[in-house]
């Protein structure tokens, strides 16, 4: 085992993680950032397409008590308006830090950032790089931690907080490249390990996704919130299934995309198409419109259709498909042949790449097959307005906080809670270090305990199940009954069987253990943290005995205003509801 | 039921601690509609052999994670289909000209230092404006395509002279070189440009144009050289016509 110390230690390095410690190093702390994979290139942020909302646009006037309301307004009442105020307030000034450290946004008229409206939202507020807004904000902020020359660790897997005291006082991780444990000792930590899609089997997240950071921080008893709010995108992949869930961004809806569901003259034509490309010939230009397919979302939201509240247009998919309205594979069709095809490569060229290169399709000529897919997870970590968590000298930022989005994310809202609460994060994480003596707090031992434990599992996986079937019969669980559409009998025997798969757990060892790369032993710590983060969105989901936001009980369909009980709560295995802010 | 039809993977193997030479082991994987070289090699992973190493994360062509060199080609695994090589068989390898750490995994951190090297950084002296400076969306686009690289590594992969001359910076790190050159914000033209018209720049690039075909964005990486070699040479012709006025 090998002993770091850190000043501050930021566990992630997606947009918030990295925007905390830059935060940190503008205050003069040294941080150091750990990633589970190469910096930038795991987690979600480099995968946003959408964009960055900040209420800056002058033409209409757009305002913050106006994004103020529509997020408030789409988080179902589960929003701590505390924090929806910070996001809000300080988005414009942390996009045009981006735009200082070098991001390159797309411009409109007079030079000056473009805007675009996505769902739920009053004005045209959406900041974008074309569609790969992540990709080109998590470039910017790499280039800005080397600018500065900012410590990263690459390939270390955050195992566990170690805490003394009730103060968390560093983390036992393991370096994936060298097979070996890392004990880093901290005078404060900064949580920015990101979602937990993974924990699905259909999902847009990256393969990094499996909720590591909701673990750690219960096993350390931290407090979090909000957890059955899991957000599935209405529009993923279903074509073919080894893409299955992968983001097509709101962006194409954004620019005007219509949902039609399929009629089986459409389907018919579809498949004449996939005949006469598989004989190399061009397809014919298809617009659902002319074959009888109806735009459904008019009779689910007849006022902002395509741009309703994302729940709505899940669920409103979800239902198409269910009913039977759907296309061969599963989904229904979004459509932008209908807009100018230069427009269309111009404003969505990944998503024409995307399509073009995993599914040889054109979609200035031809429709996309969409479904639903596992998204975001709105709970999380509960923080302060200075972003501390309930647990001494641990501050979170990012995904891996709960309580802001409340019911239901806004397209946008995420990039910028990221940088906003990130600054925060690093700043007020940066003052507590400067105040802080050296580190202190006997870590070590219980570092080595740790590391003896998991020494003792090494070598010992011979037997016939593996950590990875564990995964999938974790996310099977999951996709079949804590999806979009829940109710008691499937979340108790998702509890059961979630139980199930930890006793099966237990029995599970890693076939080796020290190489790099070694697939069993990443598996085997990303199970250890998929399994309790699941069960307690199981368990939240159960004790939500009404519809909200994203959590539909199709045996409590309503919202139940009546007797509102507040959000839910985790500590430790415990769950309950509380009014502390909603 | 008749089985399933099989692709069979031609897999690099070496580790580097262990092994005294590479050595390739075959897999067969059923076929699936539109199964991409990653879901292969996750299949491997989990059905038969679990010590295979390689990188990965988004799955949607945009990290730059799980660049590979399959059936002769710099390819995004994630972005390759298997049933894009009619024969059925697919020989897999870690990007030739990279330190293997282990089977397909490799070892960037050169191709890191020498992207660190330019400069890969706004530099803006004049203290930032109270909002976004403004740029037209004309200049924007101009470097439209360079900044779509996602540092995948297949362009400096590629480069016969990356292999020969170690110090080289690359296409890479000379394409984003350009990127920052070409952005009106930057004001570090001159500090750039002495950068990549050093010895180990812009000039010992012999336009060979393997990266460009290697690039999995359909970045053009030549073309940025050849700008930098433009903008350089007027640089040294002006400094010259100044001097040679005065
Ligand atoms: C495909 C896609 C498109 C999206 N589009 C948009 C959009 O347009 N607009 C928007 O606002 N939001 C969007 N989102 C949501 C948004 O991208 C994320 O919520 C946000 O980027 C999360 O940022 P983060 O820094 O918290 O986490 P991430 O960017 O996910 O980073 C997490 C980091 O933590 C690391 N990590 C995880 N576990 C560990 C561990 N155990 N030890 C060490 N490190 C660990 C990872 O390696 C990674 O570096 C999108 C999400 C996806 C998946
Ligand atoms: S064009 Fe230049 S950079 Fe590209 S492969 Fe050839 S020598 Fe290398
Ligand atoms: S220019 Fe292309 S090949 Fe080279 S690193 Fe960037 S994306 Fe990869
Ligand atoms: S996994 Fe990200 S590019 Fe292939």
């Amino acid at each position: 085992m090998i002993l770091r110390e850190a000043e501050v230690l930021v566990i992630g390095a997606g947009g918030a993680g990295l925007r905390a410690a830059i935060a940190a190093d503008d205050m003069k702390a040294k941080a150091l950032i750990i990633s589970k994979s190469l910096m930038g290139k795991s987690g979600c942020t480099p995968m946003a397409e959408g964009g960055y909302n900040a209420a800056i646009s002058k033409e209409p006037e757009d305002s913050v008590e106006s994004h103020f309301e529509d997020t408030m307004a789409s988080g179902g009442g589960l929003s701590n308006p505390d924090l929806v105020r910070i996001l809000v307030a300080q988005a414009p000034r942390r996009l045009y830090d981006l735009e200082g450290f070098g991001a390159l946004f797309s411009r409109g008229g007079g030079g000056l950032i473009a805007q675009r409206k996505m769902g739920a939202q009053s004005f045209a507020r959406t900041c974008y790089a074309g569609d790969r807004t992540g990709h080109e904000i998590m470039m910017t902020l790499l280039e800005e931690v080397r600018r500065r020359d900012i410590e990263v660790l690459n390939y270390l897997l955050a195992v566990d907080l170690m805490t003394s005291g009730g103060r968390v006082c560093g983390a036992l991780t393991y370096d994936i490249r060298h097979a070996d444990f890392v004990l880093i000792q901290s005078k404060v930590t900064i949580l920015a390990a990101g979602g937990g899609g993974k924990c699905w089997s259909v999902t847009t997240n990256s393969h990094q996704g499996t909720g590591d950071g909701y673990a750690l921080a219960a096993r350390a008893g931290a407090l979090l919130c909000d957890l059955e709010q899991i957000q599935f995108h209405p529009t993923g992949m279903v074509y073919p299934d080894s893409v299955k869930g992968v983001l097509v961004t709101e962006a194409v809806r954004g620019e005007g995309g219509y949902l039609y569901n399929v009629t089986p003259q459409l389907q018919e034509a579809i498949d004449q198409n996939i005949r006469l490309k598989r004989g190399g010939d061009k397809p014919r230009r298809l617009d659902p419109e002319d074959f009888g397919a109806e735009r459904f979302m008019c009779r689910y939201d007849p006022q902002r259709l395509e741009l309703a509240k994302r729940d709505i247009v899940t669920r409103a998919i979800a239902r198409e498909i269910l009913e039977g309205r759907c296309s061969g594979s599963g989904g229904v069709v979004l459509s932008v042949v209908h807009l100018a095809p230069d427009l269309v490569r111009d404003r969505l060229s990944t998503t024409c790449k995307q399509f073009q290169d995993f599914a040889s399709i054109d979609i200035t000529l031809e429709p996309m097959e969409v479904a639903p897919t596992m998204h975001h997870v709105m709970g999380g970590a509960v923080i302060d307005e200075e972003c501390r968590t309930s647990l001494k000298s641990l501050y979170a930022c990012g995904e891996v906080v709960g309580g802001i989005h409340g019911g239901n994310r806004i397209g946008g809202n995420a990039l910028a809670e990221g940088q906003v609460f990130g600054a925060i994060a690093g700043q007020m994480a940066a003052e507590e270090a400067r105040a802080a003596g050296p580190a202190n707090g006997d870590i070590l031992r219980s570092g080595d305990e740790m590391a003896r434990w998991f020494a003792s599992k090494l070598g010992s996986g011979g037997g016939k199940s593996r950590p990875c079937h564990i995964k999938r019969g974790l996310q099977e669980v999951m996709t079949t009954r804590v999806g979009i559409v829940r109710d008691e009998s499937g979340l108790r025997e998702a509890a059961d069987a979630i139980d199930n798969l930890e006793e099966e757990f237990q029995q599970v060892g890693v076939r080796d253990g020290r190489l790099p790369f070694d697939q069993d032993v990443i598996d085997y710590l990303e199970v250890r943290n998929m399994l309790p983060f699941s069960k307690l969105v199981a368990r939240s989901a159960l004790l939500r005995r009404e519809s909200r936001g994203s959590h539909y009980r199709s045996d409590f369909p309503d919202s139940d205003e009546a007797d509102f009980s507040g959000n839910i709560f985790a500590l430790g295995e415990e769950v309950w509801p509380e009014k502390k802010w909603s | 039921m008749a089985e399933p039809a099989k692709s069979s993977l031609k897999v690099f193997r070496f580790d580097p601690d262990r092994d005294r030479e590479p050595h390739f082991d075959t897999f067969e994987v059923p076929q699936r509609e539109g199964l991409t070289v990653l879901e292969a090699l996750f299949d491997i992973l989990e059905t038969q052999d679990g010590s295979l190493a390689f990188r990965y994360a988004c799955r949607g062509a945009v990290c730059g994670s799980c660049a590979m060199y399959i059936n002769g080609a710099y390819r995004l695994a994630c972005q390759t289909q298997v049933a894009a090589f009619s024969s059925g068989e697919l020989t897999v390898g870690p990007m030739p000209h990279f330190p293997v750490i282990k089977d397909l995994a490799v070892d960037m951190t050169e191709f890191f230092r020498k992207y660190e090297r330019i400069m890969p950084f706004l530099v803006a002296q004049s203290a930032p404006p109270e909002k976004e400076r403004v740029q037209t969306p004309e200049a924007r686009e101009a470097i439209d395509e360079m900044v779509d690289c996602i540092l995948c590594g297949c362009c400096y992969s590629s480069c016969p002279t990356v292999w020969t001359d170690k110090e080289y910076l690359g296409p890479a790190a000379l394409t984003k070189a350009y990127r920052f050159l070409a952005d009106s914000r930057d004001e570090a033209a001159g500090e750039r440009l002495s950068i990549v018209a050093g010895g180990d720049g812009i000039w010992r690039c012999h336009t060979i144009f393997n990266c460009a075909e290697a690039c999995p964005k359909r970045i053009n990486p030549t073309w940025s050289i050849q700008q930098l070699k433009r903008k350089s040479a007027l640089r040294r012709l002006s400094s010259w016509l100044i001097r040679s006025s005065t």
